[in-house]
């Protein structure tokens, strides 16, 4: 691969990834009034998928969405005015975090619904190809979309109709702390989704490369063929289901697992090839890194002066502080 | 100035299926889809002939995934088509309440105000000939408490093709709910159709001493009541709500102002329904008042039951009505 693409690759995740551990600094100040579901652990997946696509392909997500909006190049700015519940966001205050829409670059929003808006993005997909266009529907979901039975009728309809998208088979393995085979008497999505007729394959969700090679020629093949496709990314996801706190231990989700993903977590594993390739690439990376971080703080410190000089107006009470029983 | 308006006699059925032509012809964006919508009968001859005139591609019969079809259809509208999707009862809409409630009718204000759904549904309520309880049902009241929802409820043949025009072209999703008896109704209807505006009710009958509300097949069972008061010298002022979000509540207000009696004639249940929200508006409106109390005519407190004898007493029946209007004067 061209170091320039991996790069890229890179730098997108790095956003990703500064963004939430920001958004979860910043939480405890509570002015981020709203639930936020983080990706920390599963940014290749976005990143690579998104990087594969074409800016005219539109993208559905789900309640987990900041990866997939900045993934497909939606506004940073306009993001964080969002879950400072500000006019100027992206979705003017209406949407919150788990609802992100950029038409520019055709983000077309997410649903909070589980497997909700997975026939949407069929219906994109339709429209998309009765248009006459070359353009596909990128549907994200989690593993717990396959608990639903919308994405069983989606799969049919998809290759009923012929439509043009790409299934994004998200498993982190887990519905908030539920696993996946606790829900799922059968795990092999992508045997399920070719008994409806949709071609699969499932990558490792935490090698951005993969994915991105992966999805390249499947979208071609999406575009020629106007057939549909699934790709089962296997991910894991490093911080809380909800909230910028953890969800290990007894009852919940097991320690082990924490130690065994994030020796796999993605940005590492993705800077250590680009050091391994470029002599000069820890310069690169680090270059990178400061360019990304200093966008972000520039972004997330003008939002909360907005919110502040809205809030001098509005006069909304202090929240209480988060519930330590909680997690 | 001459007016180049002709007009045509036509079963409800056939206004309809020419509605969806007309808009088919005009816009490319616009598409049906529905289970069984090419089959011969397509439903009560509304859909027949559509895919030999604008090919599978633009009307395709689907399978039994109501959720998931609804959700399609949000999808194609969100992207800028306007597809119209045909369901045989209301009953099947509540397969599709995800899609519909949390989906269709949130995603304008969940985006901003950035993002459109020009979807319609189509659906038909159900009534004798032992429908009985999962063919029945009348769940428009339901729909019109969602904001976001437009409910749009013809009651004539010429009205039917006008404002399912209407409904295509809105930005929102409409559910047009039509009922069984209209498919019985043939009437003039003037060609070419022009949509007519969402939330505007009609006068179907002047009067002064009482205001019938009146829905759908209703408006026909409205009228029947009228004639009776009539002779006892009653004379009752019908309106046509034709849609019930947007409501028009103006004219409402207006009419019951000047009768100061009111009926309401609703396809649904008695409760928590359209009567209960004419009441609403009257209690909320300064200096409006009722010299008598409201009569609510509607579907007995239970679903329609199948068998012939308990599904007849289900529904008014006209003479009782009469005499429970007379009583107020
Ligand atoms: C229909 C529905 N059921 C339940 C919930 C509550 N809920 C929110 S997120 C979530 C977990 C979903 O898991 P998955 O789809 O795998 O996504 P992940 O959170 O792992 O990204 C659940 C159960 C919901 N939002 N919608
Ligand atoms: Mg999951």
């Amino acid at each position: 691969m061209e170091i320039d693409t991996m790069l890229t690759l890179y730098r997108r995740m790095f956003l990703i990834r500064s963004v939430e551990e920001r958004i979860k600094a910043e939480y405890q100040n509570r002015n981020i009034r709203m639930a936020v579901h983080l990706s920390i652990g599963q940014e290749a997946v976005a990143a690579g998928v998104l990087l594969a696509a074409r800016p005219t392909d539109c993208c559905l997500s789900t309640h987990r969405c900041h990866a997939h909006y900045l993934g497909k190049g939606g506004n940073l700015q306009e993001m964080i005015d969002e879950l400072y519940s500000l006019e100027t966001g992206c979705s003017r205050g209406y949407g919150g975090s788990m609802h992100l829409f950029d038409k520019k670059v055709n983000m077309w929003g997410s649903s909070s619904i589980v497997g909700g808006s997975i026939p949407i993005a069929v219906g994109m997909g339709l429209a998309l190809k009765q248009a006459g266009t070359d353009s596909l529907s990128i549907s994200f979901m989690g593993d717990g979309g396959g608990d639903e039975g919308a994405f069983y009728e989606s799969l049919n309809l998809a290759a009923l109709l012929a439509v043009p998208v790409m299934f994004v088979f998200e498993n982190n393995r887990y519905s908030t702390i539920t696993p996946q085979a606790k829900r799922q008497a059968a795990l092999d999505v992508i045997l399920k989704a070719r008994s409806f007729g949709v071609e699969g394959v499932s990558v490792d969700g935490n090698d951005a490369v993969q994915v991105y090679e992966t999805c390249l020629p499947a979208m071609d093949n999406i575009r020629q063929r106007q057939r549909p496709f699934l790709i089962e990314a296997v991910t894991y996801r490093l911080c809380a289901h909800v909230g910028p706190g953890s969800d290990f231990g007894p009852g919940r989700r097991p320690e082990t697992e924490l130690e065994e993903w994030r020796s796999r977590e993605p940005l590492g594993r993705l800077a250590s090839r680009i050091i391994h390739e470029r002599p000069n690439g820890a310069a690169l990376i680090s270059a990178a890194q400061a360019h990304v971080l200093a966008e972000v703080d520039t972004v997330f410190e003008s939002a909360k002066r907005r919110f502040d000089e809205v809030n001098a107006r509005v006069g909304l009470a202090a929240p209480k502080p988060p519930d330590p029983s909680r997690v | 100035m001459e007016e180049h308006i002709t007009s045509k006699r036509m079963s409800f059925g056939e206004a309809i299926r020419m509605a969806i032509s007309q808009a088919m012809e005009s816009d490319e964006r616009v598409f049906a889809y529905g289970q069984g919508i090419n089959d011969p009968g397509g439903f009560f001859g509304s859909t027949v002939g559509l895919s030999d005139k604008f090919s599978e591609v633009r009307c395709f019969d689907v399978p039994l995934s109501e959720d998931s079809l609804i959700g399609m259809g949000v999808g194609a509208a969100i992207q800028g088509r306007r597809p119209i999707y045909v369901a045989l009862r209301f009953d099947f809409l509540l397969l599709m309440m995800n899609q519909i409630v949390n989906h269709a009718a949130k995603w304008p204000l969940m985006s901003g105000y950035q993002s459109t759904v020009p979807l319609t549904i189509r659906c038909i309520i159900g009534k004798d000939w032992g429908q009985a309880a999962q063919h029945s049902g009348a769940y428009h009241a339901m729909f019109a408490h969602v904001p976001g929802l437009e409910v749009v409820m013809p009651s004539s043949v010429n009205d039917a093709p006008r404002l399912l025009l209407a409904s295509i072209q809105s930005d929102l999703p409409t559910i047009f709910v039509e009922s069984k008896p209209l498919y019985e109704l043939t009437g003039e209807v003037e060609l070419p159709i022009e949509p007519s505006p969402l939330g505007q009710a009609s006068i179907v009958r002047e009067g002064d001493d009482i205001t019938f509300v009146a829905i759908s097949h209703m408006v026909e069972f409205a009228k029947g009541v009228a004639q009776d008061l009539a002779e006892k010298n009653i004379q009752a002022k019908i309106l046509d709500l034709r849609t019930l979000s947007p409501l028009d509540e103006k004219q409402i207000i207006t009419s019951v102002n000047r009768t100061g009696r009111v009926a309401v004639f609703d396809v649904g249940w008695q409760k928590f329904g359209l009567a209960s929200e004419v009441s609403r508006l009257i209690c909320m409106t300064p200096a409006c008042r009722l010299i008598s109390p409201l009569v609510s005519v509607g579907q007995k407190w239970e679903h329609s039951p199948g068998g012939c004898f308990r599904e007849h007493e289900h529904y008014p029946i006209q003479q009782q009505v009469v005499t429970e209007i007379l009583r107020l004067f």
